[in-house]
């Protein structure tokens, strides 16, 4: 069985089925990840789309400086952070007017939707949004979160703790 | 706040456990083809608009085309100094010309040039018959 940078390396010399099988490989764990998010399959499907078209399109230029799930973890991140703040315009300008609870929420949430958590972390800023998006939808420990978003792992640490403390004032307020 | 914490931590859930890999990877060839399909369209819109954008510069500061006419008309019928009008005859194109010129040179007072002026034309007159 190839390894990742193999099968980059296939892609790159022309290799179409090399991507499917990086497709095929990543899927499961792209789609739970936007789960998380948007509590919705749908969505979810959509957003790892846009993810995995924005592979095709880059990964010809990847330049094997780092691992291959750090770089693809980048590109969900970044594609969750413009969603996220997408539905945050979208809310103020009360373009969906209905509210979307997500198909599960467990019953742990009975506090707060999952779409209300989100639309509470779309309003943190950047940096804490990052971390929180990797704790809570990848349960993705400090360290890795360092190696992902270049901070270190206490910066990382305080994000989160400052983004927590916000969001407990939000959802609680609501 | 701990409690809180923990409560967001168990907010993660499971993805889906049904993902069709085959159905996935068809819609996203697709909207790859799409996406180099328009990526095509726009690269021949720009280069049809540059080559429109282009012919009209070059455009820009040329005479009109009435214009054209009248100069190329007025040299060859009444100087004759192109090449191609060698052995053309103005009278044949337009005495009409030579009469206002007569006219003009009359009102000005230039009457030994309007007086010279006409017999040379009645002397190519007597040549051309």
């Amino acid at each position: 069985m190839q390894n990742d940078h193999e099968l980059i390396k296939a892609y790159q010399n022309g290799d179409r089925s090399a991507y499917d099988q990086i497709v095929r490989r990543y899927l499961s764990s792209t789609i739970g990840f936007f789960y998380n998010i948007t509590g919705n399959k749908m969505s979810a499907e959509d957003l790892a789309q846009d993810v995995f078209f924005k592979l095709y399109r880059n990964l010809k230029d990847f330049r094997f400086g780092s691992v291959f799930s750090t770089y693809l973890y980048r590109v969900k991140l970044n594609t969750a952070n413009s969603w996220l703040k997408r539905n945050k315009w979208k809310n103020i300008l009360h373009l969906d007017q209905t509210p979307d609870k997500g198909e599960r929420d467990t019953e742990l949430e009975q506090e707060w939707t999952r779409k209300e958590l989100w639309d509470a972390v779309a309003k943190l800023p950047n940096k804490q949004r990052i971390v929180v998006i990797m704790r809570i939808a990848k349960e993705m420990p400090y360290k890795e979160i360092s190696e992902v978003t270049g901070m270190t792992e206490g910066t990382a640490k305080v994000n989160f703790h400052h983004a927590v403390s916000s969001l407990k004032e939000w959802l609680n307020n609501d | 706040m701990i409690d809180f914490e923990k409560k967001l931590m168990n907010s993660y859930l499971d993805g889906p456990k049904e993902s069709n890999a085959d159905d996935f990877l068809a819609k996203l060839h697709n909207r790859v083809s799409e996406s180099k399909d328009n990526r095509q369209t726009v690269i021949t819109s720009l280069c049809m608009l540059m080559m429109v954008s282009l012919m009209t510069i070059t455009q820009f500061g040329a005479p009109g085309i009435q214009t054209d006419y009248f100069y190329d008309e007025d040299i060859e019928t009444f100087f004759e100094t192109d090449f191609w009008t060698i052995n053309s005859d103005s009278l044949e194109h337009d005495s009409s010309y030579t009469y206002d010129i007569a006219y003009f040179l009359l009102q000005e007072g230039y009457i030994w040039d309007t007086v010279e002026l006409l017999d040379e034309l009645e002397l190519e007159e007597e040549i051309a018959l």
